[in-house]
């Protein structure tokens, strides 16, 4: 009946072994996406929807609130119903990216921009909007990222430059989610769905 | 009831045997490579799921959510080890189980002790706050934390009260009834793993692969821990008839019941008895059985170890009894020839009578050779009765009083010339185990044909 003395705790060696060879073999090349990553952070974080607002005017005018396909500016009772707005937290945040969101259409001969919906997680609202040259995707800004602690937001900030740069590498919404930040990434990936998806 | 019955005389056809038949092969590796198959699983898993941030926080924390699956996982296996479930018991033996049982203990409190620090520490690096900031943080915002700690303080509980020195310490009821609490530390660790684990929350098909696999856990213990032994304790109704002395320290125990055959008990297995009144409720001991149980009776010799063996000849005649079983793999079918050396020290005489039945029932030669203390702890001694199928060889006589050891091979040789050709089967406390296993392979004996038991 005896149990070989310290055969779990050689077992737990072990096993701490194999992680640390799979957390090298995984991420011990991340030292490069490390600086990488930590570049845009900046930018990220400061980006805000004002930001979007003018790169969006650049484009064509498309936060005037007034949308091509009719639905209300502020996205409450837009018609994509997975997006309701003025969540209680973050509110003026929402609010302003309200103004931006949800349906509205940014037309220009080349490029396209347009504003995907906004998706609610656990940690706050995402939302982002998606540059198309023809039906590529050039480029993702984000407008809203959950900030609604200082661990969200430093979350999200390593996130979103990961997977912008995964939907401009695949050109579509079939991305993977980093880990780490799940619910960023998923209500990303939404996000920018919503944004292909009226595109059509 | 208290007569006892002889050894059978041997069975007519006796396949007077050639070689040695191949030695039936463990399964043993089927539960072991389920058991690694699954632990590369969750590696494998937790890779798919994991995308590089380069991160520092990041990468603690996830290599921490490694630690934790890993741990959830082995949890399982661990329960699934004790669950009874009949298939592990045959394929591995119980013994063995809860050998292994008892060692992924260890690894599982290190690894959720190591999933907690990596989560903490990790937490505390991306947030650039203190080790102590972080923890009331992710308290209020991760789902089910608060009851995953409960779980976590169980799991600390359970782990050092099974460790060797608190075990030395703490008694059988005491420990039995904090190992229990395991079960509720499970549950409570459970729902920070589906709700709150990243790879669980972005993958719906994870989660119910991890549900089904606590699930069937669940499922398997109360099956067969709890469902078939109550079912069992209605249909047998066994109840103490009587306890006979048989020698200096041990005792028999004789017990009646109804359809005891569809046990399918065979000689030199054991059972989990549980005496059914005050002092021996909260406990089940693994009792050797001393004779092939028949349809209505099955007998025990126990012998005076521990406080509740020593308890037994106490217990009055009427006394209900719960057994699980049986159990073990020291029988007749392991035997790879035809003649068959069996060796018994102390309490070891009982499985050894018993299998003695069913290898001369299958028409085995057989030699006995029983070591004790004295010639009065010569338990069961009558009960060996001498043919030309059995010879029965008694070794009375503490080492330090005859000046030699009678099993050191060059005396066992004497006692038992035809070794080389024979199976051994060895049962009798570990010491004497690992001479008599010495000197059998010193005098030829291949390993495949060494049986041995442990009695405790």
């Amino acid at each position: 009946m005896a149990a070989r003395p310290w055969r779990g705790t050689l077992l737990y060696v072990g096993a701490v072994a194999v992680m640390t060879a799979a957390g090298v073999a995984k991420f011990g090349g991340a030292a490069g996406v490390d600086a990488a990553a930590a570049a845009p952070d900046d930018s990220a974080a400061s980006q805000s929807s004002d930001d979007v607002a003018t790169g969006g005017a650049a484009t064509g005018g498309a936060a005037t609130g007034g949308s091509a396909d009719g639905s209300s500016g502020d996205g409450s009772t837009a018609s994509d119903g997975d997006s309701t707005d003025g969540s209680s937290d973050s509110a003026g945040d929402s609010g302003a990216a309200g103004s931006t969101s949800d349906g509205s259409r940014a037309a220009s001969s080349d490029d396209v921009t347009i504003v995907g919906s906004v998706a609610q997680t656990r940690y706050g609202n995402v939302q982002v909007s998606v540059t198309f040259a023809g039906t590529k995707i050039t480029d993702v800004q984000a407008l809203q990222i959950p900030d609604r602690e200082q661990r969200d937001v430093q979350i999200s900030q390593q996130a979103i430059p990961i997977l912008t740069q995964e939907a401009i590498e695949s050109g579509s919404a079939r991305i993977d989610t980093v880990s780490g930040a799940t619910y960023t990434s998923e209500g990303y990936i939404e996000s920018l769905q919503s944004a292909i998806d009226q595109r059509g | 009831m208290t007569t006892t019955t002889r050894v059978a005389e041997p069975a007519a056809a006796v396949p007077v045997g050639a070689g040695r038949a191949p030695a039936p092969r463990r399964r043993v590796s089927a539960v072991l490579v389920a058991l690694w198959v699954g632990s590369a699983a969750v590696v494998a898993f937790w890779w798919a799921g994991v995308t590089v941030t380069g991160v520092p926080g990041a990468t603690i924390m996830s290599l921490g959510e490694l630690a934790g699956l890993l741990a959830s996982f082995l949890v399982c296996a661990q329960v699934l080890l004790v669950a009874r479930v009949p298939w592990f018991e045959a394929s591995v033996g119980f013994d063995r189980l809860v050998a292994w049982h008892r060692s992924l203990g260890t690894t599982v409190v290190l690894l959720v002790v190591t999933h907690v620090l990596l989560m903490i520490v990790g937490g505390s690096v991306l947030d650039q706050v203190t080790v102590w900031a972080e923890v009331p943080g992710i308290l209020r915002t991760q789902p089910y934390l608060w009851l995953a700690v409960l779980g976590t303080a169980l799991f600390l509980l359970v782990g050092l009260s099974s460790a060797r020195l608190a075990r030395a310490r703490l008694s059988y009821e005491w420990w039995f009834a904090i190992h229990l609490t395991i079960y509720v530390g499970i549950f409570l660790a459970f729902f920070h793993q589906v709700a709150g684990g990243t790879h669980f929350v972005s993958s719906a098909s994870a989660r119910i692969a991890w549900i089904t696999l606590y699930s069937a856990t669940a499922g398997a213990v109360v099956v067969w821990r709890v469902l078939l032994p109550l079912l069992d304790h209605g249909r047998y109704r066994l109840t103490v008839t009587a306890l006979v002395p048989e020698a200096d320290g041990l005792t028999s125990v004789w017990l009646r019941g109804n359809g005891l055959s569809r046990m399918a008990a065979r000689g030199g297995q054991y059972f989990l008895v549980r005496f059914m009144t005050r002092g021996h409720l909260g406990t089940a001991h693994p009792y050797s059985l001393s004779m092939v149980p028949t349809d209505e009776a099955m007998r025990f010799t126990v012998g005076a170890l521990g406080d509740h063996s020593s308890a037994v000849p106490a217990i009055r005649p009427g006394t209900r009894v719960q057994v699980e079983g049986p159990f073990g793999r020291f029988t007749a079918e392991r035997a790879t020839t035809h003649r068959v050396l069996l060796v018994a020290g102390g309490a070891g005489i009982g499985p050894v009578r018993s299998l003695a039945q069913d290898l001369l029932a299958r028409g085995h030669d057989l030699v006995v050779v029983h070591r004790a203390h004295d010639e009065r702890s010569l338990a069961l001694a009558g009960e060996f009765t001498v043919s030309p199928s059995l010879r029965y060889v008694p070794v009375p006589g503490r080492r330090a009083r005859l000046g030699y050891d009678p099993l050191a091979p060059e005396h066992l040789v004497e006692l038992v010339p035809d070794i080389a050709e024979r199976d051994v089967f060895v049962c009798g406390p570990d010491p004497m185990i690992a001479a008599v296993v010495r000197a059998a392979r010193t005098l030829g004996v291949p390993a495949a044909a060494i049986h041995r038991e442990e009695v405790a």
